[in-house]
């Protein structure tokens, strides 16, 4: 039986339609089903149908749904007919439904359903909701500048808080609802004009790919449709920060908002952007790059630290100066345990802690911290089961891991440790330096919907002016968009007129060529487009699609 | 999906990868025993790399008859020429593994049996080689430019060492004559043959460069022609839109091919390692000797053993150069894997994921009267492999050709599509339900199966030499000596708690000096084996104490051959002279430092006694091959509790 055929459309009486609804959510305690006759004679039988909590308030006064439902019992029967039928309530927000699975819908949503003897539609009148957290400040990607905004469980607050930063009629807001039981609300939000339409296709393709009972969090749609499931690395970027999910859609990427979930997924992500923070482009770009620079320096020594350690005392000691090989040699006198054990035991010491740390409330998870940093590794060292050269090892290890500004990211990485902890102690350098190329293979053959993962680092083309790169670029010099966006919309950063008066004769050098170059670059586009545009659309999106990297 | 899954990689890539795939093969096995070195060396050199940027040009010309080769030179001819290079990328494989495993086990020390070495090193490079061209691509484009820039910085780095008059004996001494240069020039030329898998791979070139050609690019893609630059433009206009109406799903992929100019890339990519063989060639006798380079098999490792970075974070970084070597020839050896692949599936001969490395492997492992891969792998390439490649490549060319000229005609346009992408599109379609994760069980499965092998080759197969720190002895001087007929080694070990200045109350060790005596040093090494609880690491040693009795004595020079089989003892340890070389080891200075931290005091702290005046074991054998004698070397003399040093 296909699915048309089970749905039961909505009945002009107002019986049949409360038996089937009474039938369907039997045994749902949280579910009002509530009767009430309306009208001058009270002659017409109406049915409201919503949720106990998400619609607590319908009652009231100054709520519409109580100020509509107070209109009615001063007009007739006929009157309330022609005015649901043509004023819609007069209310904004109400969709008439015409059959039961919207209704279900409705009421599951949080909204409630308005039934009315003789009339074979209902509506669905927004509500209050579920109650959410509201907009909170950002636990996870801190910054000292910037907007301390965050998203917050409710899907449709996220997609507000992303308006609120573009306010352009070209932000579009698809929605999908997945999950055949938990009817999950995602939505797909992205600049109309600077998507391109292949990937934009593609990510409806995948997200239409699967059937699941349930969607609880944007994790869980991450694994389902990412390409490699198997690999450690997130190939999707996730972000708590309305102005990072912002500024990815003006770079032509696709956010996607999962109801119930605070973290944001920004596709497709590549190494890069990982590695980058919201303040990057709030701060002065000395500084900023400097910091890009000094959290890839963490990422090697968060990877390779332990690897390389073991293997420097291990194997190679002649690195070290003298002193230094000396002093590890005295420091490890009298410590029982090998030194790739006592590594390993305290990296999960150390993971511990840091688990703890995160179970625990508040101020409790940071007296945890202090209590497992300090108290623990020093008592280790006093008893001498570690030395403390490698407690030293652990924490420059930690700090590594822990300025990588993503943590799904960082904790690739985490696990990856482990991987170059025991090639580096058992193969030495030359373990490491397996290690190393098994990583950069496995991350050359990583795409991120099509897009390889170790972009910017691969590229096509050199990318002049869209500032992607480990360093960054000031803004006058990034005037481009990165290549997600379309091609015919790369230019993101225009001098005005005014502008240019205003410097007027004192202009640089500099700025002048930024102008001739996006002149230069504005005529290309224009040629581009007109020989472009010799073809249909679909054509179009069809040449890029199997443009691959020459595009 | 764009960006991607079109089988192609950029320019950039190409020349990344030839750089990183060529360059540890050639600074390692180039300068082999002064084969291409002298003034000879650089002409040879300089001629080879002219003669490739001219055989580029022809190269390049060759990649439509390579693209599909049995469609070129028929099922047989092209199946015989796909064995044929096939089996040197085996035997190529096979001798860079075989490398590999010598540079780790005898420069790195793992203690594991270099069998096991390659075992390893072979499942690694294995991994992803028959994913396509693309990861390659991406391996090469992220580590090559490192690679690059490190093996540059490094050669910088130890022309430091280098010294005029040792480069002077290069100028003077070695040979300059047309044999020989044409030796080192063929010599060259068979180690750039490897570009001879060049034309299989240009197809999944992009070829667009100049701006013209991007013009050509749209009008080709905006008609829907295939056809190289010029040849588009005299094909009759209204019949190809015409044509292009009836085809309009042809791929963009299609439309862009033999369009622009790779030969450029390569020819940059050959200058690039022409320019790093000839740095290599002037740096090498600058700071070993003409002499010396004789000798030595593998010249290019002890290269930076005397070099230390400023501010003495790293005592050395040899060991870091070896690493970037053996990055390079892990990526070479994958490469000859993949294009093994590449062969096997543009000829029809299976898919060759297994066999190719296992044949691989038996190569490597197989001896026959005691030859194996390394003793034939270079006649290999002069006498078989390098004239067949031209031989094949010049029938391949004409052969090419003609049907290129065949299918030039507009009338065969529609067959022509056909012809030259059909079986490409078909093994990209093959990756990408590959990366579609459609088989992702089977390949979790074969993941899991190599991180199993990988995890018990580690834990089963690490020998003794990953050892403890603290479980070792450094000593800092050592003192050779004879004794009764006997070698007589004594280490002059530091007091560790005072070294380190970690001692506590009832700590104090003292300094030791133990000696051991032994007809031979096999023999005094098994002896200090038998004898000492802690595993001798020379590594740190920074003073060599000569006695009087061996330098009389004449066995001086075994001393100095076996200290230079220890990779770990670097060149830049001081030599010194003294009467008795075991009591100047064992000499403890009145506030009780060693004899080694004494000495590198007053050497390298005090500015009247640089260290300018003393003689480093680079230089002792500089001298024993130059001149089988020994410099003049600073004295030991030892008057009570002072010890006098008299340069």
């Amino acid at each position: 039986m296909s699915k048309n055929d089970s749905i039961v459309m909505i009945s002009k009486d107002i019986r049949v339609n409360e038996k089937h609804v009474r039938e369907r959510l039997q045994d749902c305690g949280d579910i009002q089903i509530r009767r009430m006759r309306l009208g001058e004679e009270r002659k017409v039988d109406c049915l409201m149908v919503y949720i106990e909590v998400a619609t607590s308030n319908m009652m009231l006064e100054d709520s519409a749904l109580g100020k509509m439902i107070g209109h009615f019992w001063e007009i007739s029967p006929e009157q309330i007919q022609e005015f649901v039928e043509y004023n819609s309530l007069g209310i904004a927000d109400v969709k008439k439904l015409t059959d039961m699975e919207q209704v279900f819908t409705g009421v599951l949503s949080g909204d409630a359903v308005f039934f009315m003897d003789g009339f074979d539609q209902a509506m669905k009148i927004s509500s209050a909701g579920y109650p959410s957290m509201g907009v909170t400040e950002v636990e996870m990607e801190k910054v000292l500048r910037g907007s301390k905004e965050g998203f917050s469980d409710s899907v449709k607050t996220n997609s507000a808080l992303i308006r609120k930063r573009l306010r352009d009629t070209r932000l579009k807001v698809v929605e999908f609802y997945i999950g055949e039981r938990s009817h999950t609300l995602v939505q797909m939000v992205y600049m109309e004009d600077l998507v391109r339409e292949e990937f934009l296709e593609q990510v409806k393709e995948r997200l239409e790919a699967f059937r699941i009972d349930g969607i609880l969090d944007s994790g869980m749609l991450e694994q389902l449709t990412e390409d490699s499931w198997f690999s450690p690395f997130p190939q999707y970027q996730t972000t708590e920060r309305p102005d990072r999910a912002s500024k990815e859609i003006l770079n032509g990427k696709v956010v996607l908002l999962c109801d119930n979930s605070p973290s944001a997924l920004v596709l497709p992500g590549v190494f890069n952007s990982f590695m980058e923070s919201s303040e990057d482009w709030y701060n002065r770009f000395e500084m900023a790059s400097f910091l890009r620079a000094l959290r890839y320096v963490a990422l090697a020594a968060a990877t390779l630290l332990p690897g390389l350690y073991l293997a420097v005392i291990r194997f190679h000691t002649q690195i070290l100066p003298t002193n230094m090989i000396l002093s590890f040699a005295q420091a490890r006198e009298g410590v029982p345990f090998s030194s790739i054990a006592e590594l390993v035991l305290l990296e999960l010491s150390f993971e511990l802690i840091r688990e703890a740390g995160v179970r625990i409330p508040g101020a409790l998870g940071n007296a945890m911290g202090i209590v497992g940093g300090l108290i623990v590794g020093s008592a280790a060292v006093e008893a001498n089961l570690v030395s403390p050269i490698v407690v030293m090892v652990v924490a420059i290890t930690a700090l590594g891991s822990l300025a990588i500004p993503n943590e799904e990211f960082a904790s690739a990485f985490r696990l990856l440790k482990y991987f170059f902890l025991f090639l580096g102690g058992y193969l030495g350098i030359f373990g490491i330096v397996i290690g190393v190329y098994l990583t950069v293979s496995h991350l050359a053959g990583l795409l991120s919907f099509g897009v390889p993962y170790l972009v910017p680092f691969v590229k096509y083309k050199r990318e002049n002016g869209t500032g992607t790169g480990i360093l960054r670029v000031p803004f006058r010099k990034r005037w481009k968009r990165p290549m997600y966006a379309k091609e015919d919309e790369s230019v993101r950063l225009r001098r005005t007129r005014s502008a240019k008066e205003e410097e007027g004769q004192n202009e640089s050098e500099e700025g002048s060529g930024n102008w001739e170059k996006e002149k230069l670059r504005k005529n290309e586009v224009e040629e581009t487009h007109n020989s472009g545009s010799q073809k249909d659309p679909k054509e179009r999106s069809k040449v890029g699609k199997n443009g691959g990297e020459s595009e | 999906m764009k960006f991607a899954e079109n089988n192609r990689i950029s320019q950039r890539q190409l020349y990344r990868q030839i750089v990183i795939a060529f360059i540890a093969p050639f600074l390692l096995c180039l300068f082999r025993g002064r084969r291409n070195q002298g003034l000879s060396g650089l002409t040879g050199t300089l001629l080879a790399v002219a003669v490739f940027l001219f055989y580029v040009i022809f190269l390049i010309r060759l990649g439509y008859a390579f693209a599909n080769p049995c469609k070129t030179a028929g099922k047989i001819l092209g199946r015989l020429m796909g064995i044929f290079y096939l089996v040197y990328c085996i035997l190529g494989a096979a001798f860079l593994l075989d490398l590999l495993g010598e540079i780790v086990s005898v420069s790195l020390g793992t203690g594991v049996q270099r069998v096991w070495l390659c075992v390893i090193a072979l499942i690694v490079c294995s991994l992803g080689t028959h994913r396509g061209i693309q990861r390659r691509g991406r391996i090469g484009e992220v580590s090559g430019g490192l690679v690059l820039v490190a093996v540059v910085l490094m050669l910088l780095l130890s022309a430091g060492q280098g010294r005029w008059e040792y480069f002077q004996e290069m100028l003077w001494n070695s040979e300059f004559s047309g044999r020989r240069i044409l030796q080192s020039g063929y010599y060259v030329i068979c180690a750039f043959s490897g570009l001879g898998l060049l034309p299989f791979l240009l197809e999944h070139v992009d070829r667009k460069k100049s701006t013209e050609n991007v013009r050509i690019v749209r009008e080709t893609r905006n008609l829907n022609v295939i056809e190289e630059g010029k040849a588009a433009r005299e094909v009759d206009r209204a019949e190809n839109e015409k044509a292009a109406r009836e085809k309009k799903n042809i791929s963009y992929r299609s439309e862009i091919r033999y369009v622009g100019s790779i030969g450029k890339t390569v020819a940059l990519a050959v200058v690039t390692l022409g320019v790093l063989l000839i740095l290599a060639e002037l740096l090498l006798p600058a700071v070993f000797g003409w002499g010396r380079l004789r000798y030595e098999n593998y010249p290019i490792l002890p290269l930076l053993a005397g070099a230390d970075l400023p501010g003495n974070v790293l005592a050395r970084f040899d060991v870091l150069w070896m690493g970037f070597l053996l990055y390079s020839l892990l990526f070479s050896v994958g490469s000859f894997l993949h294009y093994g692949h590449l062969i096997v599936e543009k000829t029809g001969l299976g898919t060759g994921r297994v066999w190719i490395g296992l044949l691989v492997f038996v190569v490597m492992v197989t001896e026959v009267r005691g030859i194996r891969i390394r003793d034939y792998f270079e006649m290999y390439l002069g006498c078989i492999f390098v004239p067949g490649m031209l031989i094949i490549q010049i029938i391949f060319f004409i052969m090419g050709k003609k049907r290129w000229k065949k299918k030039a005609e507009p009338s065969n346009l529609k067959k022509r599509n056909r012809a030259g992408w059909g079986k490409n599109s078909i093994n990209i379609a093959r990756q990408r339900k590959a990366a579609e994760g459609l088989n992702l069980g089977n390949y979790v499965r074969r993941c899991s199966v190599v991180v199993i092998i990988l995890g018990i080759s580690l834990f089963t197969l690490s020998g003794c030499g990953g050892v403890e720190p603290e479980k070792r002895m450094y000593p800092l001087a050592l003192g050779a000596d004879i004794e009764d007929r006997k070698f007589q080694l004594t280490y002059g070990v530091p007091d560790l708690p005072k070294a380190t200045g970690q001692e506590k109350n009832g700590e104090d060790q003292g300094n030791a000096a133990p000696s051991v005596s032994g007809d031979s040093f096999q023999e005094i090494e098994q002896l200090y084996s038998r004898t000492q609880e802690k595993y001798l690491d020379m590594g740190h040693l920074e003073i060599l104490v000569l006695g009087q009795s061996l330098l009389d004595g004449g066995r001086w020079e075994q001393v100095l051959e076996y200290l230079k089989q220890e990779p770990t003892i670097g060149e830049n340890v001081y030599v010194f002279r003294s009467s008795n070389a075991a009591e100047a080891v064992g000499w403890g200075s009145p506030q009780e430092t060693s004899l080694g931290e004494y000495l590198l005091g007053l050497l390298e702290n005090n500015p009247d006694g640089s260290p300018s005046q003393a003689v480093t074991l680079r230089e002792l054998y500089h001298e024993m091959y130059d001149r089988g004698a020994l410099p003049a070397l600073p004295d030991l003399i030892i008057q009570g509790e002072e010890l006098e040093v008299v340069f």
